[in-house]
């Protein structure tokens, strides 16, 4: 998310400061950019709010913990988990105590994963979503005092990354496992954000267009060691290590300008009326990843009830970010034999500091999120179907207006259900 | 941030490795497990059609022994076992290969084989009795089914949608063509675990009784070929796919003492044997 928030800053810095409009809103990428823990993989580890690392024994656990998957209980598994997801965020009082609204939806199968027994340890191989957005909006303001009668925005943005890769776990001790996944990572981002305002009688109705397109596509590894460890009977340690690394990035912005306002002041040299105005840059910087320590514990109560929590811990890896600490934590309870229960909370802070008062175009969020989960699963002897729902709440500050010191309080709402299915055989 | 990363690591290691407590796996079960245990129909058409499978490829690496008289007799005497086995749901089939070493293999789903050798070293039928009882008992204990975790699909509405979502459909085939292989590997190469070759054993000595044939034949036999399979396979370079005799001799000793059959006088069926003997 820095990533393209960092490639945005690095071009525009150049750009923007003799190209935007001092009112235009900054053209963000997706939100999602400035958390990591934006997607819950499989159906348990949903349920149990992604509280997983130290239980990892299906296929899902080749993403929270490849190690967990020696203690799968049947051999061969297949699961797989469609998530219907929405979000709101809206930036309050932006233009004329307007507020400017960004929802996204988006139906994603975001996993899909198979174990089987190979030689003495387990092969598993699995393909995760672990972000998704897709924003499809336009927006108008009217009347607005400082900018004329009408401010259009249009935004578009489709932002998916995937990983897909093999897993392989093995038992070293009787209460020691290891495990390890190697995905390799793809995302790519498309985004066209459009915004015009039309200037009233007054102002001889001007008008002022901008466009900004552009593309992302990153390809990488992201290995995922895992270790699982149970020291005593009914209490379950799990430790993962990640590292994604960037092996090629190709970033590109295509901006594109037209007006009839003349103010040289606050339009810049490279928007001049009577021309249309375009600047196309490229970016093949590589953005660091942080280094990502997952600690995880689990209490098996007795086989109906089951206990877990786990912490994320997260490098900074420029300034823009900050290091941080993600936790989570779960409880599933069977009703019966063939029902289970699960629900569990989990938080997704801002992997960005807070915002500097008096500090123009920081073209961040600082957005903290809290989520809760629920889901129910129902089990036939060799397969399981559960259903889930889980809702995130959040609030922060934004900066999104270029070239002006103020800050706008944002509220942040989410939801998504899933359907997910498990056959073992 | 590093040194956090490697002090979080280190002490991972360091409890890991400095507690020696050990711990089983089992409270990891959930209570769904327990619907797993229980057999449904579509458990024993999956074993048939695996053991089928397995059937195949055997035959497809020996010929039939086309010996008409002695197969019926053959079967004749496995069938009789099999009625008194634990599992009346499964249709046996006993087929001879034409094979001259020694050796008898058994596929899920009620599928055995014994080669020609096997029976040319025979003295009477309690001892062909005591070879196929060996190999009900893989089928009747399952060692092939548990090994390879073999299950048959269910067919109510849940799992149907289950099925569906999880496209499971294109792997489970995969699946069970890997386990196949596998499959015929241990039968032909590997060899069951010891302790499913001692369960055997045990199971047939009781079945033997059972039906009335001498519990002592199976130890006989054993003895017997003990010296005759130690140069086949030393001939051959294969890895022996039972467990030492002398282990096995023991351990039926052990058995039928246990069991109060070492006094048990029941017939070998050597006359009817003699008629179908091979030479």
């Amino acid at each position: 998310m820095l990533l393209n928030n960092r490639y945005l800053v690095n071009t525009l810095k150049v750009v923007f400061k003799s190209f935007t409009f001092y009112i235009l809103l900054i053209p963000f990428v997706s939100a999602d950019d400035y958390h990591y823990n934006n997607m819950l993989i499989g159906d348990r580890a949903s349920g149990l709010a992604g509280a997983y690392s130290a239980i990892a024994d299906d296929p899902s656990g080749l993403y929270y913990n490849p190690a967990g998957i020696v203690y799968a209980t049947t051999s061969n598994i297949s699961a797989n988990m469609n998530a219907f997801n929405i979000s709101q965020t809206k930036y309050k009082k932006v233009l004329g105590g307007q507020d400017w609204v960004r929802t996204s939806s988006a139906l994603v199968p975001n996993f899909f994963g198979i174990t089987q027994p190979l030689g003495s340890g387990s092969l598993g191989f699995s393909y995760t979503v672990t972000d998704s957005t897709l924003e499809d909006q336009d927006q108008t303001f009217n009347d607005i005092p400082s900018a004329g009668t009408k401010f259009t925005i249009n935004f578009n943005n489709q932002d998916t990354t995937n990983n897909v890769g093999p897993s392989y776990a093995k038992k070293i001790t009787d209460n020691f496992s290891v495990g390890l996944t190697l995905y390799g990572y793809y995302r790519t981002q498309e985004q066209i954000f459009s915004q015009s305002f039309d200037f009233p009688a007054s102002e001889d109705d001007k008008y002022h267009w901008e466009n900004i397109y552009t593309s992302l596509t990153e390809i990488g590894v992201k290995p995922i060691f895992g270790m699982m460890y149970t020291p005593v009977e009914k209490i379950s340690l799990g430790l993962t290590l990640t590292q994604t690394v960037l092996l090629h990035s190709d970033y590109k912005i295509q901006m594109s300008c037209a007006t009839t306002y003349i103010d040289t002041a606050v339009q810049g040299a490279l928007c001049q009326p009577s021309a249309f105005n375009r600047i196309i840059s490229t970016n093949n910087e590589k953005r660091d990843f942080p280094f990502t320590i997952n600690l995880g514990a689990a209490y098996f109560a007795n086989n109906k009830l089951l206990l877990t929590s786990s912490a994320w811990i997260y490098e900074a890896i420029n300034k823009t970010s900050s290091p941080l600490v993600n936790v989570a934590a779960g409880l599933e309870y069977y009703i019966s034999g063939k029902l289970a229960i699960r629900m569990g909370g989990f938080t997704n802070f801002a992997n960005t500091p807070k915002l500097t008062p008096k500090a123009i175009n920081e073209y961040n969020e600082h957005i903290n999120i809290i989520g809760g989960t629920m889901s129910f699963t129902h089990f036939t002897r060799a397969s399981s179907i559960s259903f889930g729902a889980a809702a995130t709440l959040g609030e922060g500050d934004a900066q999104v207006i270029g070239g002006a010191t103020t800050i706008q309080e944002v509220e942040y709402m989410g939801a998504s259900i899933f359907i997910s299915a498990s056959n073992s055989f | 941030m590093r040194n956090t990363s490697t002090f979080v690591l280190l002490s991972f290691l360091i409890l890991t490795f400095s507690s020696a407590i050990p711990a089983g796996e089992n409270f990891r079960s959930r209570a769904h497990h327990e619907n797993t245990n229980t057999d449904i129909s579509e458990d024993i058409d999956a074993e048939i059609k695996f053991g089928k499978t397995i059937a195949a490829r055997i035959l497809g690496q020996f010929s039939l022994y086309q010996n008409e008289n002695l197969t019926h007799y053959v079967n004749l005497v496995g069938k009789s076992l099999a009625s008194y086995s634990s599992r009346d749901e499964i249709e046996y089939h006993f087929a001879v290969l034409d094979a001259d070493f020694i050796n008898a293999y058994s596929a899920p789903g009620g599928y055995v084989f014994i080669t020609k050798g096997a029976i040319k070293a025979m003295k009477d039928e309690s001892e062909l009795a005591a070879v196929l009882a060996h190999e009900i008992a893989h089928i009747t204990e399952k060692h092939i089914v548990k090994e390879f975790k073999i299950k048959g699909k269910e067919k109510s509405a849940s799992a149907g949608i289950s099925q569906i979502l999880g496209s499971s459909q294109s792997s489970t085939q995969v699946l069970f063509a890997q386990a196949v292989d596998n499959a015929v590997n241990l039968l032909m190469k590997e060899g069951f675990k010891q302790k499913d070759e001692f369960e055997s054993d045990n199971v047939a000595l009781m079945l033997l009784a059972a039906t009335g044939y001498d519990p002592h034949a199976m130890h006989r036999y054993l003895k017997r070929i003990k010296k005759l399979t130690a140069k086949e396979e030393k001939k051959s370079g294969q890895k022996p796919t039972h467990p030492p005799t002398s282990k096995r001799l023991k351990a039926l000793k052990t058995i039928a003492k246990e069991e109060g059959l070492q006094k048990l006088k029941l017939p070998r069926g050597k006359k009817r044997f003699a008629k179908y003997a091979l030479k």
